[in-house]
This record gives structure tokens, sequence and C-alpha cells, in this order.
């Protein structure tokens, strides 16, 4: 869309919706988890997200126009988040490998992460309008 | 909507965990019960968490069909891995509640019960009372942990709603 090329684009706003999207899918991921504290031999989930997000902010070193719809983009889009089960240890209570503190630490910070994000958003959006309208009176 | 999925997730962990207490308090209220309707002493009711079925790749798949590169010739280059292995988020917990047989009733030698068997013993539920106290505290300390996920997703609506 134009409006995106020559306004939205230019800002944060792109990374910072990426951010929030990561953030709300890991929540539910955590929500998930905590969930199942108490289900034997459920598995604990992570999500990966670091690569997806770097690539908003790392400039790729050649980009291209996709000016026709049968067009390969350049650089290609990168991987979304992804989410796995890794490997760790059973708990203490041996039902299955959920760590309730660590759950409750990454949710306590992917709230403030969600909180930074959605802050950031609105004063993005805020210094656009602010761009629009002009200084008021 | 996808914004509301983790409440879902946290009030199936709420529910099955409510579930769990019920399950304790009638442990707790039946300890002494010598006659239910199956006939026999009060059996343990005993709630198992199922994790929920893995959500629909459904979207994803549509979505990935529909940015696939044709391939019309063999030494086409493929557009990326299709990603073998992929996991999804879970949706959730289920419980199920299951009635034990009792492996060892408690045995009372009470011949003026009216259930006592003839050589006057009494079968009382095998009931822990301090299994049930720590399943107890389990339980609810898993539900405050759920409580406090939905709290954290609430606020992260809210906050959505300012930008």
């Amino acid at each position: 869309m134009f409006l995106d090329k020559v306004l939205f684009n230019k800002t944060k706003a792109p990374v910072l919706n990426a951010a929030l999207d990561v953030s709300q899918l890991r929540q539910r991921v955590i929500a998930n988890n905590i969930a199942n504290v108490s289900t034997k031999g459920y598995r604990v989930q992570r999500l990966r997200f670091q690569e997806y997000l770097d690539s908003f902010v790392r400039k790729p070193l050649v980009e291209g126009q996709t000016s026709d719809s049968r067009h390969i983009a350049i650089p290609r889009p990168m991987n979304s988040p992804e989410v796995f089960e890794p490997e760790t240890e059973l708990n203490d209570a041996g039902l299955n490998n959920v760590d309730v503190d660590k759950e409750m630490a990454t949710l306590a910070e992917n709230h403030l992460f969600f909180n930074v994000g959605a802050r950031l958003l609105a004063g993005t959006f805020d210094g656009l309008k602010k761009s629009i309208v002009g200084r008021p009176g | 909507m996808q914004i509301f999925d983790t409440l879902d997730i946290s009030s199936s962990g709420l529910s099955a965990q409510r579930r769990k207490m019920t399950a304790i308090a009638s442990n707790i209220a039946n300890v002494d019960t010598t006659r239910t309707d199956e006939g026999g002493p009060y059996k343990r009711r005993r709630v198992v968490m199922l994790e929920a079925p893995k959500l629909s790749k459904f979207s994803t798949m549509l979505e990935m069909t529909r940015s696939r590169l044709r391939k019309t010739d063999d030494s086409h280059l493929l557009e990326g891995d299709p990603r073998p292995g992929e996991i999804f988020t879970g949706s959730g917990v289920l419980s199920q509640e299951v009635r034990e047989e009792p492996i060892k009733p408690r045995m009372v030698y009470d011949p003026n019960h009216p259930d006592a068997r003839e050589d006057g013993y009494v079968m009382y539920p095998d009931i822990n009372a301090i299994t049930e106290m720590v399943d107890m505290i389990a339980a609810s300390r898993a539900y405050e942990a759920n409580i406090t996920v939905m709290n954290a997703a609430k606020d992260m609506v809210n906050r959505s709603l300012d930008i």
C-alpha cells in the first residue's frame, strides 16, 4: 500500500508490530505451560523469535523491489517465530518438565516487554499524528 | 480471536484445577462413607490432566500453499524447506475424573455398625488426609498461577487498546 510505504514503513511501527505479535504468541506459550503444570508427561514449550525480530532491525545487503506479483522478494522473508520443545530435566514433582518459577519469571518479563512495545507504538503514532497536524494553534 | 486465545488457555487451566479441588473436597468429606450407590465404601475421586490437542495447522498450511512458488521444471529449486517437525502451541489442558478402586480399604472392627461384614469388620474408604491436603495446596497454587497469567493477558489487551 502506498500509505504504508511513505508513512508507516519509515517509522518504528513495523518492528514494534512484530514485537507485539511475538509477545502475544509468547504469552500463549507461557499460558499453555502453566495450564499444564500438573499434566503428566507434558513437555514444556518455548518460542524462538530472536531471528525474526532481528530481521526487522538489521538492514539487508541487497534489497529488491517487487513490482509484479510473481517477483521473488529479496531478501527472503525471515523465518516466522517458531515453537520448540527444549529437552530439560523433569521437575521436582516428576510429572513433567514445567518449571513454574521460570515460567512466572518469563511471564513477568514478557508482560513488561509487551507494555514497552505498546507504549512505544502509541508514541510512534502520536508523533506521526503531530507531524500530520502540525503545531496546534 | 487470537488476542483472547491466551485467556482460553488459562481458563482451561483454572477449570481443571477447580475440578481437582472439587474432587479433593469430596474425598475429604467422604472419608467415613461406607455406603455408595454402586455398593461398598466410597471410591476416591481423582482428576487426571491431559494436554489439549495442539492447534490445527490449517491456517498456516493455507498461508504456506499460497506463498509457494510453482515448480515447472525439475531443476527448479523449492522455495525454502517445508520445515518438518514444526510444533505448534498447545491449546490448554483437559481434565478427566476417574474413580479409584480402593486397593486396600481401611478395616475397622465395629460389629454393631449397620455396614459391618459377618466377621465384624467395616470397610472404610482408604483416604489419606495428608495426601489430599498436599494435593489441595498444589491445586490452589496452580490455580493462582493461572490467575496471574490471566491478569497479565488482560493487562496486555488493555494496553493494546491504548495504542
